[in-house]
């Protein structure tokens, strides 16, 4: 039903603030703190936005142009994938390609805003930016070849919708992996540890949050809301392909649903709170490890 | 017909006059305008054909011992001519701004509508000697448009190796040719169509077309002539060559599946096989060039690949008899064709308004130059997006038929179709990433942040004749991308000939039209939503209070423009990955002393085909030929007794 689909999408640009809000949260308990309020990625953005624009005397137009191609970006992204199990608004075969190729013209733009500071802080962080996406890319593909051969779909939605029980007990090992392959995937693509330090700039964990060092006010409201929309929807593709249920009542769906994407974020949370960022020199094996991960998965189904 | 004949005609009559009297520049004006109305005249049998598939030939009534003087545009030719018209007309009229003060220039001119009209005469020959006659007037006139600066030592270098690359491709073409002789008896198209030749001898005459028209295309291991030839021509040369040039050896490998008429499986295992590995080196080795214009030559060899990976995805369609791999495969490629004509020749032409503005193509050496020379940069950031397969642009459907056709296969029946599926993906996907990696390099080092070497002066924003070029190729991206249903429509007839005498389902290619219209749709809609997110933020930029300051630097109160990101750290952490691949030769002066005074270090990449294989391949040739130096002694008599020998010999040989 269409109209589900819109619901889906509506929760989703309500509700993807609350994810920075539990991971965080997470993390505070594990360090044995109060931590941020839950809504704490509300406040920060709308603080934001309601303060004004300072600019870099190096940078051009493409600079300002950064933020607003992000957010279209991610916009066509809830609208193409799924947030739960009543199909996606628009879907069409092969339209996968068309996501993984969205995310590639926001990262684009976050790279030229980055490079027109001309400030070495930013190249790097563009630099490393670039690089991980381009190891993480392959594991994604794997990942959705594993699932269209096995769901005989070639459209996100009906790939996702597609999984049910029989799916999981006839070829749990191969799903099993790429859950773990993808999930290692979302880690890399959102910043998060063990890839990079969202809290931090620093050198040593100079990827996103050095990006976006002189984007400000709606900028940088803009560009934290988008991320927080990213880590929801690359979040749920998870959550889809972990959850096979598929009742006939909307809202206990959701619920399900809802539930995943929490114990996800938490999940993210733990991951975060026990492990460092590793090593700069290290991440390239972790994402190759991601795709033989799901190499592997593509050898068990074949097979 | 007639009007392609006179489009002839213009170009090479119409443009001689530069070469009859030098340094004249009604010369240059004449030949200039009788290239573009050249250009624009042959549009129109090029487009009636493609509108009405019906094919228009013109054969002149001279029988000789090969064949006849034939000429035909169907389906196939129209759409390559329409590519190398529009490219042309475009470059020329960059080029006569870009070679207005260049001293010698004039002759360029002729060499340039000789290259025009054989390039359209190669698309159009319908006997093997003619293709062969024009075939060799296109590298000549190549050659001698690449070696304009041969005051220079590197060009001189880089024109020769072009040569010589040219005429081995051209041996093994004539290799082609003279079997297909032997075993049809006719060099006529026409008649070799019904070629009943016995399987062997098929294979082999694959084999020597993929090699011949690859040294041309820029197949990996031929493409090494490729990053020395595109960078040492004048810029819009460059972009003739590397924007059509080389997809007339695409054309060749389309004519030549066309010919032999049938098709055997394994080809397509080694297109695709020939085109991953072209698109992943060429990629590969657009990270380590600091040389604006070797990067984008480079990046045509990446291009090819995917022309060829599809090319190849669609023969595996004909032989298997899957519809949709052929429909994909084919349209994907043959799209993509023309979409890299548009998005290439802009980046070149970019690239020598860049060159022409500040004198140099070092991007080391380059930054900041957005703000001095906006629609060179705009020029550049279309054509960097197009290229890297973004949507909203044109590159993002053509790779996207590809990736369709390949899920197809992922779906359908047999194991082997799945490992083809996931050979043409996985690589798509590897380049996809590269190629973003490697333009945002490109744009974002030349174009973004601070000039690295404040020693150069003077930069200015080229005219109005270049900035139309640039700005019309850029439009013709977008256009491109907005029109991709009707020109997919319009590539109909030419998968229909390619494919013959499978039938291609009608049914199947209105729905994929109909889905890339709605992809086109999907992509407006996109476009008009960041126009209107970026009207709001302009508005609210105006409403509130926007100051300008330094660039953050964490404290450092100096920040100075060589403290950027360089290209070459850009790159680095991939590159690291693939030190076989790209083996870093580094030159250090040994410090010496206890109070040294300078040293420098200098790294470069040589291109691991050149010096690891055909350099060594070439001087072990060269050291076994030596060994023959004795015959070439100077001695003229002695010259004429060979010739005679040889001549007896032939004759008893003919006669016994």
């Amino acid at each position: 039903m269409i109209i589900f689909a819109f619901i889906q999408v509506l929760i989703a640009f309500i509700a993807a603030p609350l994810l920075l809000g539990l991971i965080n949260r997470t993390k505070a308990i594990y360090g044995g703190r109060k931590g941020q309020p839950l809504l704490q990625a509300y406040y920060d953005i709308a603080k934001l936005l309601k303060k004004d624009f300072v600019y870099s005397r190096t940078t051009t137009w493409i600079f300002p142009a950064g933020p607003p191609i992000i957010f279209s970006a991610v916009l066509l992204l809830s609208l193409l994938i799924p947030s739960g199990q009543a199909g996606s608004i628009i879907y069409f075969p092969g339209d996968i390609i068309l996501i993984v190729y969205l995310f590639g013209i926001s990262r684009f733009f976050m790279i030229c805003s980055a490079l027109d500071t001309g400030s070495s802080f930013e190249g790097m962080g563009a630099s490393r930016e670039a690089q991980f996406s381009l190891l993480a890319e392959p594991a994604t593909f794997f990942s959705m070849i594993v699932i269209a051969f096995q769901t005989k779909s070639f459209s996100l939605s009906g790939m996702l919708e597609n999984i049910n029980w029989n799916t999981w007990s006839g070829n749990f090992p191969s799903l099993l992996l790429v859950i773990i392959s993808l999930f290692i995937v979302m880690l890399a693509e959102n910043s998060r540890i063990p890839f990079d330090d969202p809290n931090t700039h620093l050198e040593l964990t100079m990827i996103h949050e050095v990006m976006i060092l002189d984007h400000s006010g709606p900028d940088l409201g803009i560009i934290l809301y988008s991320s927080s929309l990213k880590l929801w929807l690359l979040s749920a593709v998870i959550i889809n392909i972990m959850l096979p249920v598929n009742n006939s009542n909307f809202l206990v769906n959701q619920g399900i649903f809802l539930a995943g994407i929490a114990v996800l974020a938490i999940t993210i949370g733990v991951v975060e709170s026990v492990m460092a960022r590793i090593r700069l020199i290290k991440v390239p094996k972790l994402l190759i490890i991601a795709s033989f991960l799901s190499i592997l998965a593509l050898v068990f189904i074949m097979r | 017909m007639t009007l392609f004949i006179i489009s002839l005609l213009l170009l090479t009559v119409g443009t001689v006059n530069t070469l009859i009297l030098p340094k004249s520049s009604f010369a240059v004006k004449v030949a200039f305008l009788s290239i573009i109305s050249g250009c624009l005249i042959a549009l129109i049998p090029a487009a009636d054909v493609l509108l009405t598939s019906e094919t228009l030939n013109f054969v002149l009534p001279f029988n000789s011992l090969y064949g006849t003087f034939s000429l035909a545009i169907d389906a196939l030719s129209a759409y390559f001519l329409l590519g190398i018209l529009i490219v042309s007309l475009f470059g020329t009229i960059y080029g006569y701004e870009y070679m207005k003060n260049q001293p010698d220039s004039e002759s360029t001119w002729f060499f340039l509508g000789l290259l025009v009209a054989s390039m359209m005469g190669v698309v159009t020959a319908r006997n093997g000697l003619l293709f062969l006659i024009f075939w060799e007037i296109m590298s000549l006139s190549s050659f001698l448009l690449v070696g304009f600066e041969n005051k220079k030592q590197e060009v001189r270098t880089a024109s020769l190796i072009y040569l010589v690359a040219a005429h081995i491709g051209a041996a093994f073409l004539i290799l082609f040719f003279a079997l297909l002789w032997v075993k049809t008896g006719s060099l006529n198209f026409i008649d070799i169509k019904n070629l009943s030749a016995s399987t062997s001898y098929i294979d082999l005459l694959f084999c020597l077309a993929v090699i011949g028209f690859g040294a041309k295309a820029g197949f990996i291991v031929l493409h090494v002539w490729l990053p020395e030839a595109h960078p040492a021509a004048p810029s819009h040369i460059s972009a003739i060559m590397s924007g059509v040039m080389v997809k007339i050896g695409i054309y060749g490998i389309l004519r030549v599946l066309m010919l032999l008429g049938v098709v055997h499986t394994w080809w397509g295992w080694m297109l695709i096989i020939i085109g991953a590995a072209s698109g992943i080196f060429g990629v590969l080795f657009t990270l380590v060039q600091r040389d604006l214009k070797k990067l984008l030559a480079y990046s045509t060899v990446e291009n090819i690949g995917i022309i060829t990976m599809g090319i190849g995805m669609g023969i595996l369609g004909i032989s298997y008899n899957i519809q949709p791999l052929i429909i994909m495969g084919f349209g994907g490629s043959l799209l993509h064709i023309i979409n890299h004509s548009l998005f290439k020749s802009l980046l070149f032409l970019a690239a020598g308004s860049v060159l022409h503005g500040t004198g140099t193509k070092d991007i080391e050496q380059l930054g900041g130059l957005f703000k001095k020379m906006p629609w060179t940069g705009t020029g550049f950031l279309v054509g960097s997006v197009a290229i890297s397969g973004l949507p909203p642009l044109n590159g993002f459907i053509s790779e996207y038929l590809i990736y369709l056709g390949a899920f197809h296969a992922l779906t359908g029946e047999g194991r082997i179709l799945t490992v083809l599926s996931v050979i043409i993906i996985i690589s798509l996907a590897i380049i996809g990433g590269m190629v973003l990696l490697s333009f945002t390099r490109a744009f974002g080092i030349t174009f973004l942040g601070r000039l690295r070497n404040d020693k150069i002066e003077h930069i200015h924003e080229s005219g109005y004749l270049m900035r139309f070029s640039m700005m019309a190729m850029a439009a013709g991206c977008f256009m491109t991308s907005i029109l991709s249903p009707y020109i997919l429509q319009g590539l109909f007839p030419v998968i229909k000939l390619i494919a013959h005498p499978i039938i291609i389902d009608t049914k199947l290619f209105l729905s994929l039209k109909q889905l890339i219209s709605n992809l086109v749709i999907i992509f407006i809609c996109f476009s008009l939503v960041i126009a209107f997110t970026s009207l709001i933020f302009y508005k609210l930029r105006n409403t509130r209070n926007s100051r300008q300051t330094e660039t953050w630097g964490c404290g450092y109160p100096q920040i100075t423009p060589r403290m950027q990101y360089t290209a070459l750290s850009f790159s680095k952490p991939v590159t690291d990955l693939f030190t076989i691949l790209l083996p870093v030769k580094r030159k250090h002066d040994k410090v010496s002393g206890l109070f040294p005074e300078s040293s420098s270090v200098t790294t470069s990449t040589p291109d691991v085909f050149y010096s690891s294989f055909l350099r060594p391949f070439f001087a072990l040739i060269e050291k076994v030929l030596f060994r023959f130096k004795w015959i070439q002694h100077g001695n003229l008599q002695l010259y004429v007794l060979y010739i005679t020998a040889t001549l007896i010999g032939l004759l008893i040989w003919k006669v016994s």
